[in-house]
């Protein structure tokens, strides 16, 4: 699903955000990318939402290589793929229906057939009762689970997280990750960039660990204990 | 075998374009209700955008409505190529025909025609109101008159020698050119048309600049909202489509409220207008906006709207991420 091979990343002035990381996941895979902050963890995962590109090495989602994509088919790309943020990116003025609603109206979804996948990616994060609230009304665990079912709603085959439990107390932040993993139980590609050791530990998936932006180690998940 | 593919390919191509324009028409229909939300969600200052739209090109459609009566005061006052020879009250009609024909002669007169004593206080009858008076008189004090059509595209010099000749003639006594003073009013009506003409364009400018701005303002405001579109993967034309479509909307809304503005004027104007015909003998009636400009107005705006929001919003959204 996932291939970096030697990929690098210099920044003008530079900085290297990341060096020489080789990794792939598997289709239907959960995996942490982990490491302490500036090791090169949302650098990682903003070169698969093509918001960044390598200056080194070849990035592949789903046998395409995204450093050939030009600027006109990242649109198409980014539908393939659901992203989370920390700070959620949620449009404040529009109801939670209507947030979830923008990746279908974007894809071109008729109207019919918009309601029903809202409301059922709504009822999976645990928010149909907050349909028409805006996202100010909801609680910062709420909006989370707002941003992952905008994620979520357009079916992308890979979902990536960067620090999605970054803002939750450790009890929200165990819930928020179980969602992920539900996801993965259904056939989702997973990639969730996090610092939280212990939370990644609970979870029992396999950890890729980047330092000053190199991998350092990638831990199979029958190796976590 | 090749055959065969094509057979199989046909459905799904068809099906696919279908999709896209399902896809399309969705995105459309989308677009332009979430811009009418917007628009509808601060009021005040929609209504403020579509004033001052509306206002800049009232203007035109005012200016463009007293000069379309100007002109239909003059022409009820006299055609510009028409020259009154007035003879000797003791000519008889035989005469009369006689200075006709030879008139008729000239190779820079086109037609003459032969109005009767009688004909000439019927007419004055019916156009200037005074019936009763005339009813009173005893015999008709009219003399024969010659109405002279001048061969058109002559200049204003070889109109002026011709009238000259008219007043030596024997039999003439008197010659009326409508001429200069027609002339003059047909010069400042062209002078006039070409000031609204220019004035549309100007205000048409102005109008193109407002909601260039107001959605420039907009785009800057939601560059936020760009950005995440951007993230979960809208593309720019769709990005930009709702703006273009707020556009559309302020400029066909600014349309219909400056026909409504000129046809508060209309209104205003109709009454007066008819008092001061009255006064002339009601030979002359108002000359309202015409249909098609009241429909052309609003569409022409929705235009600008639309334009001024593709201009700004071209350049704003290269900006974004």
């Amino acid at each position: 699903m996932i291939r970096f091979d030697q990929v690098g990343k210099r920044y003008e002035g530079g900085h290297e955000a990341l060096a020489d990381v080789s990794f792939g996941v598997e289709a239907g895979e959960m995996a942490f990318v982990t490491g302490h902050s500036g090791a090169g963890k949302s650098t990682l995962l903003k070169m698969l939402g093509l918001i960044e590109r390598p200056t080194h090495g070849i990035v592949m989602f789903d046998g395409q290589s995204l450093a050939q994509a030009r600027t006109g088919d990242i649109p198409r790309l980014r539908r393939r793929i659901g992203m989370v943020f920390q700070d959620h990116r949620l449009l404040m003025d529009r109801t939670a229906f209507a947030n979830v609603e923008l990746p279908l109206v974007i894809a071109g979804v008729p109207a019919a057939d918009r309601g029903k996948r809202v409301r059922a990616a709504l009822e999976k994060v645990g928010l149909l009762p907050n349909e028409k609230h805006l996202p100010s009304a909801l609680s910062t665990g709420e909006q989370q689970r707002l941003g992952i079912a905008r994620a979520i709603v357009g079916k992308p085959t890979l979902l990536i997280a960067d620090e999605p439990t970054g803002n939750l107390d450790p009890q929200l932040a165990v819930e928020i990750m179980g969602l992920f993993a539900e996801f993965q139980s259904v056939g989702t590609t997973v990639l969730i960039a996090s610092h939280d050791l212990m939370l990644i530990k609970k979870m029992r998936k396999r950890v890729v660990v980047l330092d000053h932006g190199r991998l350092v180690a990638d831990i199979p998940a029958s190796e976590i204990v | 075998m090749n055959e065969a593919v094509r057979e199989n390919r046909k459905p799904v191509t068809a099906r696919a374009r279908a999709g896209g324009f399902n896809a399309w028409r969705e995105h459309h229909g989308w677009s332009m209700a979430a811009s009418f939300r917007r628009l509808a969600s601060r009021p005040l200052g929609t209504a403020l955008t579509v004033a001052v739209m509306g206002f800049a090109m009232s203007l035109p459609l005012a200016f463009f409505l007293l000069l379309a009566n100007v002109q239909r005061i003059g022409d009820s006052l006299g055609k510009a190529d028409t020259i009154s020879v007035f003879l000797k009250g003791t000519l008889a009609a035989p005469n009369a025909q006689q200075l006709a024909d030879i008139l008729r002669e000239r190779r820079d007169i086109g037609a003459v025609e032969v109005v009767t004593p009688k004909e000439g206080l019927d007419e004055m009858a019916r156009a200037q109101g005074f019936a009763g008076a005339i009813a009173d008189l005893d015999n008709n004090p009219l003399p024969f008159v010659l109405k002279v059509h001048p061969k058109p595209g002559l200049t204003a010099d070889q109109v002026g020698k011709m009238v000259q000749e008219l007043r030596d003639m024997g039999g003439v006594d008197m010659v009326q050119d409508n001429g200069g003073w027609r002339a003059r009013l047909d010069a400042l009506v062209g002078v006039g048309t070409r000031a609204v003409t220019v004035l549309a364009v100007l205000l048409g400018i102005a109008a193109l600049l407002v909601v260039g701005n107001t959605i420039r303002v907009d785009i800057q405001g939601r560059a936020a909202e760009i950005g995440v579109l951007l993230l979960i993967g809208a593309s720019r034309p769709f990005i930009r489509r709702p703006y273009l479509y707020a556009g559309l909307w302020y400029g066909l809304f600014a349309g219909i409220l400056a026909v409504v503005l000129a046809l508060g004027l209309q209104a205003a104007l109709a009454g007066p207008v008819a008092r001061l015909a009255d006064a002339y003998g009601g030979s002359m009636d108002f000359g309202g906006l015409p249909a098609w400009l009241l429909l052309a107005v609003p569409l022409l705006s929705a235009f600008l709207g639309w334009l001024g929001a593709r201009l700004v919003s071209a350049r704003q959204l290269r900006k974004a991420p």
